[in-house]
């Protein structure tokens, strides 16, 4: 009965043993990690007692492609300046699923595009294929050095891929990637990773990924915009693929890009300032300061005053620049009235988003010049007698004034 | 007148016996034979026929020396076992060729020596020189008491150096030699030897020489090998040599004597079994079952399983013992795979005869014992828990185990 039990016990230790080997799955072996075995044979040839040392088998482990992670940066918004307007995307590429360094193909495309033709995205660095290292920790690794296998490649100052300045990601943890300071790259045996600051997580156990990240840009050129004031949007994406296991494929995205596009409409509309100063017309009216302007309807009387207002509004997707307004006053029958506003001070009005101004009919001295019968005035942010200003969209600018009907 | 010419009838006698000499191959007389003749003369005296007798002439035949026969004992073979491993030779020598005892001097000389350094040979037995005995039978001899001369020396218990105990060659017999069983040893007239059992050859006729055959043991001390796993050979002969006439002499062909070195050497191949059975790998491969393992250039993914076959082999000359294979497995990276092979056994051992038996990694239960990292399988034939077997000269044992890699 005793030996039963003996019996039962070593069954039940094998069966442990064998309990415990899927647990190893945990335990990840770096590619190109040497398995070597010292074996020897000890025996008597009648002398003595002799050793005998097979020379080592090594056995290279070998890569096993992963999928890696692949994450796009922020979306990007630039006006758009002209055809081929270039904006500049990244994505976040880390090795991931992976026990080594595997060279990857960098794939940007489009997915969409909105208002606009003949778009493009190229890939800008790094150049494809790109070396993504990775190395999986030893045991007695601390929170700044990492231990891993050697690579069995000394001279390349590289670890398994990995070299002084690249970033890492160890197990995984993505929010905190390291940079790495130094190596030891070792022949055989152990090499070192230090890293700078020391991992979030602390010491890493035996087994953990390390993984180099690395940072991919785009370059996109939007093409032709289809129509003015309105944006282009053109999304895209990246694809990272292993060279060595194409089925390890990830893509990223999309990222939306947005080129803004500013339009400027100008319109017009009066009031009969002397006669009937409350005088209605037709059409849509325009308010402004309680005042009543109109496109259409109104009639004058020779010797009456009428007061114009010229309406510049961005109704685009992105400010304009350089803005002006001109008019040509029928002199024939119209007579620019001067030093009408502000106190009888000022020739014009100008109102930029609110802000209001006064102008005066002479060159170069303010944004307005009057040469009959030519009114020019420069308006929008920042405009001056020599040049028209910005408008943002939605920005609107007026500008008053006021003539005598011959 | 009468008188002298039977004198000189008798001088005449003994002139011929001594012409007779170079032709004594034929009929030998013993040495220390006593010629013995005695004379007498009759005469009448006037008062009657008287007898005078002469004082009888004694003359001793002396030794004709001879070349002895010689020859070669079996070679040895023995295992080196350190610097100057002994062996023993032996030789047998027979007086021959002479008619009486004789004594000889043994020079034992190594002729040629390989793989080695300091070699030596010495006599061991019997000292130098020896005497070996001889006589020559006298007729009425039987096939087991030979009649000889007596040797003139009564008190000695030997005649003409043959004593009890001693072996004889009778007539050149030299395929039965016989010890001697008894002798009577008399001062004068006819001595006897007696030998059990009888002479194959039955009763011997006069003249027919009786000699003394001894063993001469030589010892051979192997010196210090050169090379191991290669044997130490070494020739080696014996000179003998009649002192009363060294140009009697004679010398053996060669004894070749071997010492024999083991030497084994341990070998590893590897195969990945799960991935590609047929991977190849780099290097000269080895074919065991019919399956290739490669010594390197074999490559693994975690998870995939790895055989190693360990293959000692005992390329020297002799026998190794205590073998013992050890091996340690780098357990970062690899697990023993257990239960790898029939009967749910973790390693599988192929004996000198190629016999598998099946092995596990529990200590104390057989030849084989895993504690990570180190395996440790005694081998070889007799190889249990405890100690490590026997490998022959150009045998070969065989160990596989697998492993996984950490995935």
């Amino acid at each position: 009965m005793k030996q039963q039990y003996n019996l039962t016990i070593a069954l039940l230790c094998l069966t442990i043993m064998f309990a415990m080997t899927p647990l190893s799955a945990w335990a990840l072996t770096a590619s190109n990690t040497q398995i070597i075995n010292n074996a020897s044979l000890t025996y008597n040839d009648g002398v003595m007692a002799r050793t005998a040392n097979a020379v080592p088998v090594i056995v290279t482990v070998t890569l096993v492609p992963g999928t890696p992670l692949v994450t796009k940066g922020p979306d990007q918004t630039t006006p758009y300046t002209g055809t081929d307007t270039p904006l500049l995307n990244t994505f976040t590429i880390t090795a991931a699923n992976t026990n080594g360094p595997d060279s990857y193909t960098l794939a940007p495309s489009i997915g969409g595009t909105a208002n606009a033709s003949g778009e493009t995205v190229t890939l800008t660095s790094p150049a494809s294929p790109v070396v993504l290292g990775s190395t999986v920790t030893l045991s007695g690794s601390t929170a700044a050095v990492l231990n891993v296998p050697a690579d069995g490649n000394a001279g390349d100052s590289q670890v398994n891929g990995i070299a002084v300045n690249d970033w890492i990601v160890v197990n995984g943890d993505t929010a905190n990637p390291r940079q790495v300071t130094a190596i030891t790259d070792n022949a055989a045996g152990t090499s070192t990773i230090t890293v700078a600051p020391a991992l979030a997580a602390g010491a890493p156990g035996a087994g953990v990924l390390v993984a180099e990240q690395k940072t991919v840009t785009v370059t996109l050129k939007s093409g032709t915009i289809a129509t003015g004031g309105q944006s282009i949007v053109i999304t895209k994406q990246l694809t990272v693929t292993s060279t060595s296991d194409v089925s390890k494929t990830a893509t990223a995205g999309p990222i939306t890009d947005t080129y803004t596009n500013g339009k400027l409409l100008l319109s017009k509309y009066v009031r009969n300032v002397t006669a009937v100063p409350t005088m209605t017309g037709t059409g849509t009216k325009y308010t402004y300061n309680s005042i009543d302007y109109w496109p259409t309807g109104i009639t004058a009387k020779p010797g009456e005053t009428l007061e114009y207002i010229l309406v510049g509004t961005n109704s685009g997707t992105g400010s304009v620049t350089a803005a002006n307004m001109t008019d040509v006053l029928p002199t024939s029958y119209v007579t620019l009235k001067t030093l009408v506003y502000n106190g009888n001070s000022a020739d014009f009005t100008y109102d930029n988003n609110g802000s209001v101004s006064w102008l005066t009919a002479v060159s170069g001295d303010d944004q307005a010049t009057y040469a009959a019968p030519n009114l020019s005035v420069n308006v929008g942010t920042g405009s001056s007698s020599g040049s028209g200003g910005s408008i943002p969209v939605n920005g609107t600018v007026l500008v008053l004034y006021q003539v005598s009907v011959n | 007148m009468k008188q002298l010419f039977r004198i000189n009838i008798n001088l005449l006698c003994l002139l011929g016996l001594f012409a007779m000499t170079p032709l004594s191959a034929w009929a030998l007389t013993a040495s220390n034979t006593q010629i013995v003749n005695s004379a007498s003369m009759s005469y009448n005296d006037g008062t009657g026929v008287k007898t005078a007798n002469a004082l009888p002439v004694t003359v001793t035949v002396t030794l004709v020396p001879g070349q002895p026969t010689v020859s070669k004992g079996p070679d040895q073979s023995t295992p080196y076992a350190s610097a100057n491993t002994p062996l023993t030779n032996t030789f047998t020598i027979i007086a021959s060729n002479t008619n009486g005892p004789d004594t000889y001097t043994l020079t034992p000389a190594i002729t040629a020596t390989l793989n080695a350094t300091g070699s030596s040979v010495a006599l061991a037995s019997p000292a130098s020189p020896v005497l070996l005995g001889a006589t020559v039978t006298l007729s009425g001899s039987t096939a087991t008491v030979l009649n000889v001369p007596a040797d003139g020396n009564a008190g000695d218990s030997q005649v003409n150096g043959i004593a009890v105990g001693d072996w004889i060659v009778v007539n050149g017999d030299t395929a039965n030699p016989r010890q001697v069983s008894a002798v009577s040893d008399n001062a004068t007239g006819s001595s006897t030897i007696t030998v059990a059992p009888a002479l194959a050859a039955g009763a011997p006729a006069a003249g027919q020489l009786v000699a003394e055959q001894k063993t001469v043991t030589v010892t051979v001390l192997s010196g210090t090998i050169t090379t191991a796993g290669q044997s130490i050979s070494i020739t080696k002969h014996l000179t003998i040599t009649s002192i009363t006439d060294v140009t009697k002499t004679a010398v053996t062909t060669d004894i070749t004597d071997t010492y024999t070195s083991g030497l084994a050497t341990l070998t590893k191949y590897v195969r990945n079994v799960t991935a590609v059975p047929t991977m190849a790998g780099t290097g000269t491969k080895y074919t065991y079952g019919g399956i290739d393992y490669w010594p390197s250039g074999i490559t693994a993914k975690p998870g995939e399983v790895l055989e190693y076959i360990l293959v000692a082999n005992n390329s020297g000359t002799g026998i190794v013992s205590a073998a013992a294979i050890t091996d340690t497995l780098p357990t970062t990276y690899v697990t023993l795979k257990t239960g790898a092979y029939a009967g749910a056994k973790d390693f599988t051992y192929f004996n000198e005869s190629g016999t598998p038996s099946y092995l596990t990694a529990g200590a104390g239960d057989d030849a084989a014992t895993y504690a990570a990292p180190t395996l440790t399988i005694n081998v070889g034939t007799g190889a249990t828990s405890g100690a490590g077997g026997n490998i022959a000269s150009s045998a070969t044992v065989r160990a596989l185990y697998q492993v996984t890699v950490n995935p």
